[in-house]
């Protein structure tokens, strides 16, 4: 198998000067629109399996871009235990997740998938569970509201909720 | 399902969105290889003549005018055909790959193929051209005063690889001329014009002077 070289070194011109707070690159690369025809597709396809509002039509960020390069670029999600630890963000409880806080997917084996933003959380008292409701860029399929659990099989499930609130 | 109707699924618009869903290398492609016309397809293709006609298909689509404001449609459709034919026909994949990196605008399928094309030269393992067993490998870099400039050497890189052996003297590529390695570095500095004409192409060879081990590239 060859080794598929990751999206954006510091060499590719195609990156842009992004650095966790420790002063580390962030390896990234801007990605061109999809044409408009494809990214209407892509919601006629997506909102027929989930239950998702659009925020924006876009693809030229992908999820930890949204999160962490302020859409302005696509980071792989194989940097995000970097950024976590260089960005001082510490792990938290659902329970304790609040607007503006993180969400954490991983794949089946146990990878990082995915990556979204905690909009609001209620009990489910019928499921003795509690409802997330997130914002998260779908790859290069654009970028919706939904429900924690409620994203496409690729993107993982939601496992751990992270912040970097600082408290007094 | 013939080839066609494999190809037609492959580059359409739902086979693009359902794999481009995903955010990084790793789950893109895993996300190609879990569908399902892309296990017919590398089924099919074990057979040379179809591969071959894969190839010639890329080959056509990756000369297609595109909208140069998008990114080209036919990107997941690369990278998908790319990585089912470097796991049947690796040779085949590496004449896909010098197609595809002409194509522009792509964005998964381009950096498949320059991992590609990189690879011998990069490994200089020889494992698949035979010339080059037991050769020191070559290294193509763009210095800091070229900007570092990674399009460049990937370009230098892709133009060795057209011609194999050109690196070493007395190939079929590289008579034994005492010229052999002048004759190199003006034929890549010609192409390399043909990007940026400010850049200048040194070589390096090793101490018996048969074989080139450094090519780089630096602003005039």
């Amino acid at each position: 198998m060859v080794n598929i070289v990751g999206l954006g070194s510091k060499r590719d011109r195609e990156a842009i000067e992004l650095a966790t707070r420790a002063g580390t690159f962030i390896p990234n690369v801007r990605r061109r629109e999809q044409p408009p025809a494809r990214m209407k597709a892509a919601w006629d396809l997506w909102k027929e399996k989930h239950s998702i509002v659009p925020r924006s039509h876009s693809s030229s960020y992908n999820c930890m871009g949204m999160v962490f390069g302020s859409r302005r670029t696509c980071v792989e999600p194989d940097s995000l235990g970097m950024i976590l630890r260089e960005d001082g963000f510490r792990k938290i409880s659902i329970s304790e997740a609040v607007l503006g806080d993180i969400v954490v997917y991983r794949d089946g084996s146990g990878g990082f998938a995915h990556v979204g933003l905690v909009l609001s959380k209620s009990a489910d008292i019928e499921l003795a569970s509690w409802k997330v409701e997130v914002l998260s860029q779908w790859g290069a399929d654009g970028e919706y509201f939904h429900e924690a659990y409620d994203v496409p099989h690729l993107l993982g499930k939601p496992q751990e909720y992270w912040t970097e609130r600082r408290t007094l | 399902m013939s080839l066609q109707q494999l190809a037609e699924q492959i580059e359409s618009h739902e086979f693009a969105i359902q794999t481009n869903v995903v955010s990084g290398t790793r789950q893109f492609f895993r996300a190609i290889a879990e569908q399902e016309p892309v296990r017919q397809l590398r089924s099919e293709i074990q057979s040379q003549d179809l591969a071959r006609e894969l190839v010639i298909r890329i080959s056509k689509l990756s000369r297609q005018r595109v909208d140069v404001r998008y990114e080209n449609p036919f990107d997941t459709a690369f990278a998908t055909y790319l990585w089912a034919l470097q796991s049947v026909h690796p040779e085949l994949a590496r004449v896909a790959a010098e197609g595809i990196v002409q194509a522009p605008n792509c964005f998964w399928s381009s950096r498949l193929a320059e991992s590609l094309l990189r690879e011998p030269f990069t490994v200089g393992s020889g494992s698949t051209v035979n010339e080059r067993e037991g050769r020191t490998p070559t290294e193509v870099f763009a210095t800091h005063d070229a900007g570092e400039n990674q399009i460049l050497a990937d370009f230098a890189v892709s133009f060795l690889y057209q011609s194999e052996g050109l690196l070493f003297r007395g190939s079929p590529s590289s008579p034994a001329s005492s010229s052999w390695q002048e004759d190199l570095r003006t034929g890549l500095s010609t192409q390399i014009a043909m990007y940026d004409s400010s850049i200048d192409v040194t070589l390096k060879a090793d101490e018996s002077g048969d074989s080139v081990t450094e090519v780089e590239l630096s602003a005039v």
